[in-house]
């Protein structure tokens, strides 16, 4: 068949058997079983802390669609090279829908691949302009103030937190003092917030 | 109780003063001075306000130094307390006025110097949006604190719940300490 012998986009080196394997298993999937497994593999590529519990979390999922361990992780290993290749190349939407058809993915499971590796990018793009950090922990401290060396007697009440945030591997500390008004309305906030995320 | 009266004879160099509102101003400027730790050139102030020299304005700093500190630190917060701070033979009227003006202003005073304390950066304000991606929706917060400025901090939907359950872990301790 075509594309056994020319190189494709997203890698220079020639795609193992595996890969032409994984795609036809991704075509036996249902639509919602395909978009369920993408949905993971993206989510893993915005934020790859989760990769920790990915491992039991296919496994789980599996169970419950009775699809097969290994061929479903097996496909999400390919589908991960070929959108991390697609990224580190900046491929074109069309160069790496035609990767796809290539390694035998149908057009409808190409296209949604592609469309979602596009919007993934464009969010990753729009977060690495605003410098942003992740939180990955918490840490708080509640006090009152006894006394200062300007005043013999204070009483009043502070809030120190601090939030461990990473970002390309490096972590570090941020730390910050709240008042008591200061952290109620905090607090507020993310509880609204919440209700945004719609969770 | 009272105190030496030579701690107290450069506050005498008030009697100068054109009004009773000048004495009032010139006690904020100086308790400011002393809470906020400001590059203000309060001694230089005195000398043109009152029409002094560096020396006389040197030793109306001094005094109203000790007085403030006093009467801040013990949180002297009514007529006796303060009247307790000078000495029993100071001149009596600008004592009155002294008082009054303290009265006044020890409420403001008290919070400056709570607001000045030794801290950890304070958060200066903060905002925040949510971004709906393609996966699942992220809360971005962006801060501002007083030692490193502007900072963007992500978070996922399970990381924004276990950021609420320790606020509510914080809001149970405050209120199981305050009234």
């Amino acid at each position: 068949m075509t594309g056994e012998t020319t190189s494709l986009h997203f890698s220079d080196a020639h795609p193992p058997t595996q890969f032409y394997v994984d795609a036809k298993f991704a075509n036996s999937l249902n639509n919602q079983q395909y978009e369920d497994i993408l949905s993971r593999l993206f989510a893993f590529t915005h934020n790859p802390d989760l990769g920790s519990d990915l491992g039991s979390n296919l496994q789980h999922y599996c169970l419950t669609e009775s699809l097969p361990v290994s061929s479903v992780k097996d496909l999400f290993k390919t589908l991960l090279i070929v959108a991390r290749g697609a990224t580190k190349n900046k491929l074109t939407g069309g160069q790496l829908y035609s990767d796809l058809q290539r390694l035998g993915l149908d057009a409808g499971r190409a296209n949604l691949f592609c469309q979602t590796w596009k919007d993934q990018s464009e969010v990753s793009d729009q977060f690495s302009k605003l410098d942003l950090k992740r939180l990955v922990d918490l840490e708080w401290k509640f006090g009152v103030t006894a006394a200062s060396s300007e005043l013999h007697r204070v009483g009043n009440c502070y809030i120190q937190l601090k939030m461990v945030v990473t970002k390309d591997s490096k972590r570090e500390s941020v730390l910050m003092e709240l008042s008591l008004p200061q952290f109620y309305t905090f607090m507020h906030e993310m509880e609204t917030a919440k209700l945004e995320m719609g969770t | 109780m009272g105190s030496d009266l030579d701690d107290y004879d450069g506050l005498l160099h008030l009697l100068k003063a054109a009004s009773k509102k000048t004495v009032i101003e010139i006690l904020n400027k100086v308790a400011s001075q002393l809470l906020r730790s400001g590059d203000d050139d309060v001694v230089g102030f005195l000398r043109s306000c009152l029409d002094i020299d560096a020396d006389e304005s040197a030793a109306l700093f001094h005094s109203l130094t000790i007085l403030l500190r006093k009467v801040i630190y013990s949180g002297c917060a009514n007529y006796d307390a303060i009247n307790a701070a000078f000495p029993s033979e100071f001149h009596k009227s600008l004592k009155e006025l002294l008082i009054k003006g303290i009265l006044d202003n020890h409420n403001v005073w008290t919070s400056q110097a709570i607001d000045e304390q030794v801290s950890l950066p304070r958060l200066k304000d903060f905002s925040w949006e949510v971004r709906k991606n393609i996966v699942a929706p992220s809360c971005v917060l962006h801060l501002n604190t007083s030692d490193r400025g502007s900072l963007n901090v992500e978070m996922s939907a399970e990381s924004l719940d276990t950021m609420l359950d320790s606020l509510a872990k914080i809001r149970d301790q405050i209120s199981s300490v305050t009234q």
